[in-house]
Parts: structure tokens; sequence; C-alpha cells
């Protein structure tokens, strides 16, 4: 007979289909080794504020997977065992840290302590016991989400680059994280046992308020759009965002401005004047890449499950088309104005003056960028599901490309791109109008 | 005593969603719990499937203290929930599967049993679609079949007829039935009161978080004084709902 799993160890090898494919996923693992690019040349992350980022992101996807993720309140109706929950738990929250721990090890990397090295990897190792047991104790200390300790490794993050002779209190900082961490997988299971229940129990029942201030903040938005169809849709986009919804939209919206951090360490090493505006460039495009794939298939997906809604209104792929469109050429313009910003700031301003001619270039770069992605998606889509997604990956590269080679050639053409599309722009939004809702 | 809930009180800040709520439900009974929106059927069901502590107060599944032996207790329970706890990228099949690999079954019997509750609710043919893509009774009724699917003692049913056309109502009647017969403890939550009287011998009346009656229809009939009364005017004598919506409709002028 064979031999029966442990009903803990069905629960995680459900988590595992679901967290694979978030963490497995090509593009996922393409932008964390971007981005540990990014550090690596920018430095811009100590090996202090390094470790408490890192201990504050276990902590809070510890708090999530223990307390509020909803298929929590599935598992522990069943009989998983004492710890069975927190198996589970662990083993999941182990999966989550591998991107972050690859930039862990990044932001670490060669040319520092030994000691501190290796501290730095049982860290990386020891990390979801040390998740779940500080989200414990951080629920215990404050009975909220404790989103506070984000706080610490912003600090360091500042300190580390304000020259104030903080690196003792730094040190200690991430000493004490560290010793903890080295504790903590002796430690979870006693705090899980004697805390658990009451605090998920709280947890469970305690009010909602952030979604309401959420909620509020953004209809308070004065959002300079008369149209109330598309502004309603952006609100939605907004929420759908901030939630996480989409979260490999969310995580490529937040990893996007990295780009700028890794313009700074492109424009200390440039070996000619002349080779300014390509790495601006290149830069912009990584960004805008994230940009443009954090606001196309993802969040199209989500939408479309409200889409019964949407076919209520007036011309409904005009509509939905268009508050896409601004939805992602919106954060395309913050991120091309954010690129710009660090090319005027960088170095004490040495490349200021190179700001007016590079603003063309770098804007229609992310616009046409998010503008491909956006109609693309749109056009092909049949039913809930996107049809060619992969070759989005590679096809955008070659708009990227020929926009880019324009920008630096001859501007005055970009907006001939927009010229060119205006009939695929047109049958994207036919092609919504045409989607019968069969779900 | 399959169900034993003692002096329990559970508070949402001010809000007192239970205030010393005790009953107990004997083996092989269907009792039906009784209550308007928000008047806290849905906490205590969550108190007894252990999703929330109660402030106060002690409850035992089948001998089972919650507090001193909470994975006994999970053991001997299914829990079918008001909004069904699904997984909505699996297909039907691969979820009843979930659900038996959670309850400890060997897989030869989680096939058999899938296999029975899939045919009896009309699943067959949609086994194998994602749950995602289910009907609201679909869900409703893959959510049932899981909570069935490792045979517990007791089952807690929270609103299971919602959004469930009259035949599917009136098989989740038959079910609640071959429970019965079974041996099983069923607490069925509902404000549809048809269900319930026709499904259980004993109901409790939970308004405002308190047990306001409980006992047979003829008992709750006898203490109203209102024999020949059916369950709809006993509920909403007990609950006191009669007089307030009279009360309202005549400050609407609607009344006499």
């Amino acid at each position: 007979m064979p031999d029966i799993p442990a009903p803990w160890e069905a629960a995680r090898d459900l988590r595992w289909r679901a967290v694979r494919d978030v963490v497995l996923d090509p593009i996922a693992m393409l932008g964390t080794v971007v981005v540990a690019w990014a550090l690596v040349r920018s430095g811009a992350v100590g090996h202090e504020a390094a470790v408490l980022l890192f201990a504050a992101f276990a902590i809070r996807t510890g708090d999530e997977l223990l307390f509020t993720r909803p298929d929590g309140e599935l598992l522990r109706v069943h009989p998983l065992g004492l710890t069975g929950f927190l198996k589970v738990r662990l083993a999941e929250l182990g999966w989550w840290l591998h991107p972050p721990r690859v930039l862990l090890a990044a932001c670490v990397g060669a040319g520092y302590g030994f000691w501190f090295g290796i501290a730095a990897w049982a860290l990386g190792g020891y990390g979801r016991s040390f998740g779940l047991w500080g989200a414990i104790h951080t629920r215990r200390a404050s009975g909220r989400h404790g989103g506070w300790v984000w706080l610490p490794g912003a600090a360091a993050v500042v300190l580390q680059h304000a020259d104030v002779g903080a690196e003792a209190v730094l040190l200690g900082a991430a000493g004490v994280v560290l010793t903890f961490a080295t504790i903590a997988p002796w430690a979870v299971e006693g705090a899980y046992l004697a805390h658990f229940d009451r605090l998920v129990s709280d947890a469970a029942t305690a009010p909602r308020s952030r979604t309401r201030v959420l909620w509020s903040a953004l209809r308070g938005l004065s959002l300079p759009i008369v149209d109330r169809g598309i502004r309603s849709r952006l609100v939605r986009d907004a929420v759908l965002t901030l939630r996480l919804q989409d979260p490999q939209g969310a995580i490529l919206l937040l990893l996007a401005p990295l780009s700028c951090l890794l313009l700074v360490g492109e424009l200390e090493t440039l070996p000619t004047p002349a080779a300014m505006p390509w790495r601006t460039l290149t830069c912009a495009a990584l960004g805008g890449a994230a940009v443009a794939y954090g606001t196309g298939p993802g969040i199209h997906r989500l939408r479309m499950a409200s889409m019964p809604w949407e076919r209520t209104s007036a011309h409904p792929g005009r509509r939905a088309l268009a508050s896409a469109l601004v939805w992602a050429l919106g954060l395309a313009t913050l991120h091309g104005a954010a690129t710009l910003a660090t090319v005027a700031l960088t170095q004490g301003g040495r490349f200021s003056g190179d700001v007016a001619g590079l603003a063309l270039p770098v804007l229609g770069l992310e616009w046409a960028m998010a503008h491909f992605v956006v109609v693309q998606v749109f056009a092909n889509q049949r039913g809930k599901r996107i049809l060619g997604e992969g070759t989005l990956v590679l096809s955008l590269p070659v708009v990227a490309i020929t926009i880019a080679v324009a920008g630096v050639l001859m501007p005055a053409l970009i907006p001939v791109y927009f010229i060119v599309t205006a009939g695929m722009t047109a049958a994207a939004a036919a092609r919504y109008d045409a989607v019968e809702v069969t779900w | 005593m399959s169900i034993v809930v003692e002096g329990v009180r559970k508070t949402y800040g001010d809000v007192v969603a239970l205030d010393s709520v005790s009953l107990s439900v004997e083996a092989g009974e269907v009792f039906g719990l009784l209550g308007a929106n928000g008047s806290g059927k849905t906490t205590l069901n969550r108190c007894l499937a252990q999703l929330i502590k109660p402030d106060a107060g002690t409850i035992q599944i089948t001998h089972h203290d919650l507090a001193s032996d909470p994975h006994g207790a999970r053991s001997e329970l299914g829990y079918l929930a008001e909004h069904p706890m699904l997984v909505p990228t699996l297909s039907g099949r691969e979820f009843l599967r979930f659900i038996g690999g959670l309850r400890g079954l060997a897989p030869a019997v989680i096939e058999e049993r899938s296999d029975k509750w899939l045919d009896l609710f009309e699943l067959r043919d949609a086994a194998d679609q994602r749950v995602r893509g289910y009907s609201q009774g679909m869900a409703r009724k893959i959510a049932l079949a899981a909570a069935l699917i490792g045979e517990p003692q007791v089952v807690l049913l929270d609103e299971p007829t919602n959004g469930l056309d009259p035949p599917s109502v009136w098989l989740f009647r038959q079910v609640i039935s071959q429970l019965q017969a079974d041996g099983k403890t069923v607490l069925l939550s509902s404000h549809v009161l048809p269900v319930v009287e026709k499904a259980c011998a004993r109901v409790g009346v939970l308004s405002h978080g308190k047990l306001a009656a409980i006992g047979t229809v003829e008992e709750l009939r006898a203490r109203a004084d209102k024999p020949g009364a059916d369950l709809e005017e006993l509920f909403m004598h007990f609950t006191g709902l009669d007089r307030a919506i009279l009360e309202r409709l005549a400050d609407a002028g609607l009344g006499s």
C-alpha cells in the first residue's frame, strides 16, 4: 500500500503549485537578475540596509501567510496536526524568499567582511523561520500587521548615503536582526503554539480600516480627467495594483524605479560622454519594460473578471482601451520623468544640460513600450485568455530598440510610431467589443 | 452530546456578536440555528470551526474541548462556510482530492468518495473544469462535497442553500436526512425558514447575539402561546422583529 502523505504535506504541495507559477516565472526571474545586477552596479543598498530590508520582507510576507491570506482559513479547519499549518507556511515562505535571497547576496556580495557575509548567508537560510517568528511577535507587540518593520531598512538606506557617521548604529541594527535570525528556527514553533490561535482570531475579527482609507483616498483624488468612466476605471486599476491582486505586475512596477539606480552607476562609468544617451535609453528601456509589462497582461486579466460590468457602458472597447492606455502611459511618464531627473541630478548636475535633448527620446521610448503592450494585449484577447503573451517578450525589445535608435539619431521620427500603429489601436478596441462574455 | 457550547461570548470592538450563548446538540441530531443577518450565526459557526476564538466560554465537539484538544475536534468536523472556501485554480475533482489529502485519506478512498459526491450533485461533467468557472450553485455543491468527503461526525452548514435552485435545495435536504440516518450531527444555520422547519427537529433562535429561544417547533409554539404558528411567525415573535417592522411600517405610513 502506498504511503499516504501527511495532511500538511498535501497542503504544502498545493501551495507549491501556486507559488511556483510566480517564483519560477521567466519574467520574474529575469527581473530578479536585472535588479540584482542594478544593485551590484550602483551599490545603492549597503549590506546593513540589505539585511534590514530582507528581514522586513520576511516578516511582512510571514504575516501575510500566517494571518491574512484567504486560503489560511481553508487549511485551518482541517486536521493538519498541531504544527501542520506552521510547516506549510514555513515551506511557502522559504519559496517566496528565493528572489530576495538573490538580492541580499547581490548587496552583501564580495568586498564586505567575511563574518558579516557568513551571518547574512545564515539569515538567507533561516529567513523563513525568522519571518514567521517575527510576524508572530510583531503582531503580539503591536496588535496590527506591522507595516512599520520596513522603516529601519528604509532609514538605513538613507543613513548610509547621508554620511553622518551612523555605521555603528547600522551595524548594531543588522547585528540584532542576524542574532534573532539564528535563534528563530528553535523559537518559532514555541511562539506559534503559544500565541498563534489568539492572534489569528484577532486578525480575522479586526476591522479592515486600511481598505477604507485606501478607497477614500483614491476617491478623493481630483484626477484631471473629465470622463467619469475612465476615471472610475483608473481608480479600479489603482486599487487592484495596491492590493497586489496582480502580484507579478505590482512587483514589476515596484522594481521599475531600480533602473534609475542602475543609471546612476552607468553614468559614473561612462567610457565617453557620447555614450550617455545610449546608457540612459538602455536604463529607461529596462525600467520601461517593467512598467509596460506591469500595466499589461496581468491587470488586463483582472479587468476581464469585471468585464460584464464594463460592457454595460457605451463604447466599452474604446473606453476600456483609453483607460488602460491612460493607466499605462501615466506610469510610463512617471518612470520617464524619474529617469530624466536622475540624469539631471547625478554627479552634481554634470549632465543637466542634456536633459532637454533627452526628454523626447526617453518619454517617447517609455510611451511606445507601454502603448505596444497594452494594444497587443487588447488585440489578442480571446475570452479570458491572451493569445501569444510569450511573444510579447520577444517583440517588445524590437520596438524598444527601434524607438531608441530613432530617439538618438532623429527624435522627430518617434511620433511616427503612434501614426503607424493607429490602425492596430483601433482594431484592439474593436476586438474588445467583439469578445463574448461566456463566463 | 456532539456539540456543547457553554457561555460563549464574542465581541468585535464595541459590537457584541455572541452574548453568553449556551446550547447543546445530541449525536445524530439535526439542529437548526435561526437568526436575521448579523444575529451571530456565522460568528458561532466560525467559533465552532476554530477560525476565531471566543472571548469567554467553552466549546466541545464530540467531547474534544477546543481549548485543550483543537486537533481532535478538527478531525471530527466538516464545515461548509457561508462563502464557500475553494481553490479557484483547481478543478472540482482536484479540489476534492486536495481536501481528501488534508483529511489524510488514502487515494483510493478519495477517488471513490469523489465519484459518489460528483455523481450525486451532477457535477461529473464539470469535474475537470476549474472551480473558478463554477456557478454559485455548483460552487456550493462542491464545497459541501468537500465538507463531507472526510465523513466527519459533526457537520456545520452555514447558509447551505444560498444560490441554489429548488431541486438542489430539495437534494440538500435529502443529504441532510441521510447524514442524520448515518448518525451524524448537523448544525444547520439559515434564514431560509422552510428549509430549517423541514430538516430540523430542534431549533435555536439567535437575536442580537443572544439565544432568544431553543426547542422543538411544538415547544416554541407553546412558549409563544401561538398554537398552529409556523416557524416564520415564531421566528418573528422571538426576535421581536414583527413588532419592530410593524412600527417602522406605521412610521412610514404604510401600516395600519
